[in-house]
């Protein structure tokens, strides 16, 4: 086989070609691309930001996330040191509290709305 | 390297694209300009919609922008563009793979006015084309590419190429028959 065209439909194509505006394209273009480098500065200056944020309050965040992570993981209730205890250590806590919270705020939501936005 | 504005129409492309590779705006726009015809026509017979084919084309210079230092050949431009648009055609019809079986050929976006009425024949028609089939078809007849060429470039085995360009001659032919009958008459008279 060749890469022979029908003469027919090769003739509709050529036919079908159109001449465009290209001033207006071109303006758009160009304008967009004008855009494109400065959004490319402003992410690389708030990237820049963000790692200097992160850098000079190091401390302070390393201290923060402790502190949640602690806060999260704290019992909800004392159990004692029987084998309930063990049973119930994976929801006796912060976190699987606000999990269940979120869980059932979603539900509700989507009962009340009749749709998922996850 | 700095060339007057009004230069740049009779400028050979691959000065302009070594100019524009150095970041020189205005020799990039002379390139969207001289470029933008086949291009946007590419993309319309790919739509069949005027303001989604410009969107898209619009996407394809700007990525042609971001990357033209990546290009080595100055002279393989029209080559290397062709196959940005053909990458941002095939990921937005793989974006809309879910509604594209329910596109309906009597939906489509009415044209603007300049478009001939034959465009929008061949357009209906090429709408009833499977997505591979049509952009094979296209690049075939309106990009006069080889089918080696649209196998490497869209990434499909040569004999799946041929097959598709086949079936969308025969179903073209099927569908656009006034134009096929009217065209033998000419050739009798």
């Amino acid at each position: 086989m060749t890469d022979d065209r029908d003469p027919v439909l090769q003739a509709l194509f050529t036919d079908a070609q159109q001449t465009l505006d290209d001033d207006a394209f071109t303006t758009g273009v160009m304008q967009q691309v004008k855009t494109s480098k400065r959004r490319f500065y402003y992410w690389s200056a708030l990237i820049l930001l963000t790692v200097a944020i992160c850098w000079l309050l190091a401390p302070a965040l390393q201290e923060f996330s402790l502190l949640t992570a602690q806060a999260l993981t704290s019992n909800l209730f004392d159990p004692g040191d029987g084998w309930l205890s063990f049973l119930i250590a994976p929801v006796n806590n912060v976190a699987s509290l606000l999990i269940v919270a979120i869980k059932i705020l979603r539900s509700g939501r989507k009962r009340l709305l009749g749709t998922s936005f996850a | 390297m700095q060339i007057a504005t009004s230069l740049l129409p009779d400028c050979p492309e691959a000065l302009l694209v070594n100019l524009a590779r150095g970041g020189e705006r205005e020799a990039f726009a002379e390139l969207v300009r001289r470029r933008q015809p086949s291009i946007r026509n590419l993309m319309r017979r790919c739509c069949h919609q005027d303001a989604l084919a410009d969107d898209l084309a619009q996407q394809v210079f700007l990525q042609a922008w971001l990357k033209i230092r990546t290009l080595r050949e100055a002279n393989a431009f029209g080559g290397w563009l062709k196959r940005i648009a053909i990458s941002i055609w095939l990921q937005h019809q793989r974006k809309n793979d879910a509604l594209k079986d329910a596109e309906d050929i009597d939906l489509l976006e009415p044209q603007s006015r300049e478009t001939p009425a034959t465009g929008l024949d061949l357009d209906r028609a090429l709408a009833s084309l499977t997505g591979n089939e049509k952009l094979c078809v296209v690049l075939s007849y309106q990009e006069g590419m080889s089918h080696r060429e649209i196998a490497d470039a869209i990434a499909m085995p040569l004999g799946t190429v041929k097959s598709h360009i086949t079936r969308g001659t025969q179903q073209l032919r099927q569908l656009l028959a006034d134009y096929t009958e009217e065209k033998n008459k000419e050739t009798s008279i």
